[in-house]
């Protein structure tokens, strides 16, 4: 008889900010918080049951990285599976030869095509508890060549009924796309598996720092009339909306209050301001001989974290919308920069030590609970929150290249998005 | 960029065999169409053709030393390119599958990015990590520029100022914005009229060397004076 305990105690991401489940399948109590990385489910992924290879091997490669990134399962390697389970249909679990290949949590899929069309029927088994895991998730008929959305709906139904809420998989993240280090930077759209990336325009000219706009909008600044302007790009159609002379960058749109945040230096200095979403409204926040830059709304748009080296070197601040009330809100270091302030009060930074590596840090809005995201990984940089707050997304050169990484919001769990290419300055999708 | 160097070297090393620099422009266009760099390597590429052009300009102005030595350097970036090409020919042909996908975004004229080579009369004026003001030898530098204004006074420049890439995207384009103003300003100071210069900070978006070593670096925080 194997010593088995339930699967219920295991972690949920949503734990560690008091927004667990309402589903009567949670199956643990709401008090209890665990680490992601240190309860990760030991997960087993059998092969997709199909009659194409190429199917197959498109699908399991598609699922396996799409875990992955959840940050919620250790994945048991095929080599561990006893024989006879690799083809084992989906209505016909051995739950406990399972068990003994290492598995506490099971995913089966059959995939059924007719021509280029296919629908995947998913399985979640608790192996623990001897049982198939009803999930409850509208799962969409896909291609064989995009079987994309009928993975993403089934992993963001099992993160739901683990953690409380659903994943995140098939929302879009932008990102600074260069040719290798140093070329030229152009912004492309991506889905979050890294998938599906595309240029944002067809411009051969430098593009930096995207971010979303209204309405599903990029906000994106480009060298496209020799300056570096700002414009919104939307419904295939670019408008340049800010044109002052030097910077109009670092945009931050605040869908709650429909203004736009960024940098100008078109007095001479980089000065934080606000505005409209067409340009118009222009009002200056700060005013100091100082470099302000980096503005980052909070979630309710009453506050904003900005850059400012007025105290000698370069630190996060934050202020009220109207500039009032600044409050240095990071002292250690000397190089903390490129603020994301995320659903739950906490802000993520990129901080530079004495070696020039950057790393990434959160920190609560209140300046209390710092805590360090990498360590010396090569360089991290520019960090996005999910919109839930529960992962950050950033870059990072730990691997050759320059390659997008999504984390649990702990640091514990942390895995590419992107295998190729160089990649920089991620923004979520909100 | 260490191999533009290595080639740099051993070309400079045959340089006591004064070639005629009508031979080494032919090398060098010849280099240039042979490398295929175009789509795959295109910023490389660019630099290949600018030196070149350079060198052509030069050998018309009866300078054969400046000739060979540009001539040299569009060969030696050609060859960059034709590598550079051949190591992203994978991710080349993602993106020209990708292009495919690309929407109808910017008007036409946003595709036809403008020109920004610097002055070879100017010299470049370089600065300290994380620093925006101008060390004795960029003083210098300055001065030799404002001269040459000095003595074209229809002339107006853009002060194109750039950082190395520690650091983060927007503090830098921050940091090369007070790069290229104290540039302004000093010139000012010795004379020139501040609505002749117009800065235009790049940050770390446009470095000289893409190398990762400290002399990258150097040659990477820097204002350069361009004509307009």
């Amino acid at each position: 008889m194997h010593l088995r305990y339930p699967l219920c105690f295991v972690c949920a991401l949503a734990c560690a900010h008091g927004a667990f489940a309402q589903s009567p399948e949670t199956p643990v109590p709401q008090e209890i918080t665990v680490h992601v990385a240190a309860q990760r489910l030991a997960l087993a992924v059998a092969p997709v049951q199909t009659s194409s290879k190429d199917t197959a091997q498109k699908v399991d490669g598609m699922l396996a990285h799409a875990l992955s990134l959840t940050g919620l399962f250790d994945v048991v390697p095929q080599a561990s599976f006893l024989p006879g389970l690799v083809d084992e249909k989906l209505d016909a679990t051995q739950f406990d030869r399972w068990y003994a290949s290492g598995a506490q949590v099971l995913i089966k899929a059959e995939a059924h095509t007719q021509g280029n069309a296919m629908t995947i029927d998913f399985g979640l088994f608790d192996v623990v508890g001897n049982k198939r895991i009803d999930l409850k998730y509208d799962a969409p008929r896909v291609t064989t060549d995009k079987p994309g959305p009928a993975i993403y709906a089934f992993v963001n139904a099992v993160v739901a009924y683990f953690t409380g809420a659903p994943g995140f998989l098939g929302q879009s993240l932008l990102a600074i796309s260069r040719q290798g280090r140093g070329k030229g930077a152009r912004v492309v759209s991506m889905l979050t598996d890294g998938t599906q990336v595309a240029r944002v325009t067809r411009s051969e000219t430098i593009e930096i720092l995207p971010t979303w706009g209204p309405g599903g909008s990029v906000l994106l600044t480009s060298y496209a009339h020799g300056n570096p302007d700002l414009y919104a790009v939307s419904n295939g159609a670019g408008k340049r909306i800010s044109s002052h002379p030097g910077m109009n960058s670092g945009a931050d749109y605040c869908p709650a209050n429909g203004r736009i945040a960024l940098t100008l230096s078109k007095d001479g200095n980089a000065e934080i301001y606000t505005m409209n979403a067409d340009g118009s409204g222009l009002t200056r926040l700060t005013d100091h001989r100082a470099i302000d830059t980096s503005p980052s709304w909070s979630p309710d748009c009453a506050k904003i974290a900005f850059v400012s080296d007025r105290g000698g070197n370069p630190q996060i601040y934050t202020m009220n919308a109207d500039g009032s009330a600044v409050t240095r809100l990071t002292t250690l270091g000397k190089y903390n920069a490129n603020p994301d302030w995320g659903k739950h009060d906490v802000i993520a930074f990129s901080a530079r030590d004495e070696q020039n590596n950057l790393d990434i840090f959160t920190i609560r809005a209140d300046g209390s609970d710092l805590n360090r995201i990498t360590q010396q990984q090569g360089k991290n940089d520019k960090p996005t929150w999910s919109p839930d707050g529960r992962y950050i997304a950033f870059s990072s050169t730990r691997d050759s290249g320059s390659r997008i990484y999504i984390s649990t919001a702990d640091g514990k769990s942390q895995a590419p998005v992107t295998s190729s290419g160089w990649y920089e300055n991620p923004v979520w999708g909100h | 960029m260490k191999k533009i160097f290595l080639s740099l070297s051993l070309l400079l090393a045959s340089c006591a065999s004064q070639e005629p620099a009508s031979q080494l422009i032919q090398d060098a266009q010849s280099a240039i169409d042979d490398s295929n760099a175009q789509n795959c390597a295109a910023e490389t590429f660019a630099l290949a053709q600018a030196a070149l052009r350079d060198a052509q300009k030069a050998q018309q102005n009866g300078d054969e030393e400046t000739a060979r030595q540009k001539a040299r350097l569009a060969q030696s970036l050609a060859a960059q390119a034709k590598e550079e090409a051949q190591l992203n020919a994978e991710e080349c042909e993602k993106r020209k599958n990708i292009s495919a996908q690309i929407k109808e975004v910017f008007d036409d004229d946003l595709a036809n990015p403008v020109a920004m080579q610097p002055d070879a009369e100017f010299q470049i004026i370089y600065f300290d990590f994380d620093e925006s003001s101008l060390s004795s030898n960029a003083i210098a530098a300055l001065r030799h520029n404002v001269d040459i204004m000095k003595q074209k006074p229809a002339q107006n420049v853009l002060l194109a100022a750039h950082t190395d890439e520690r650091g983060t995207a927007e503090y830098n384009l921050a940091l090369s914005q007070k790069r290229g103003d104290a540039v302004k300003e000093h010139a000012s100071n010795m004379g020139i009229e501040p609505s002749r210069m117009s800065v235009v900070p790049y940050g770390k978006e446009s470095p000289a060397s893409t190398g990762t070593r400290e002399q990258d670096y150097a040659l990477n925080r820097r204002v350069e004076f361009i004509s307009r």
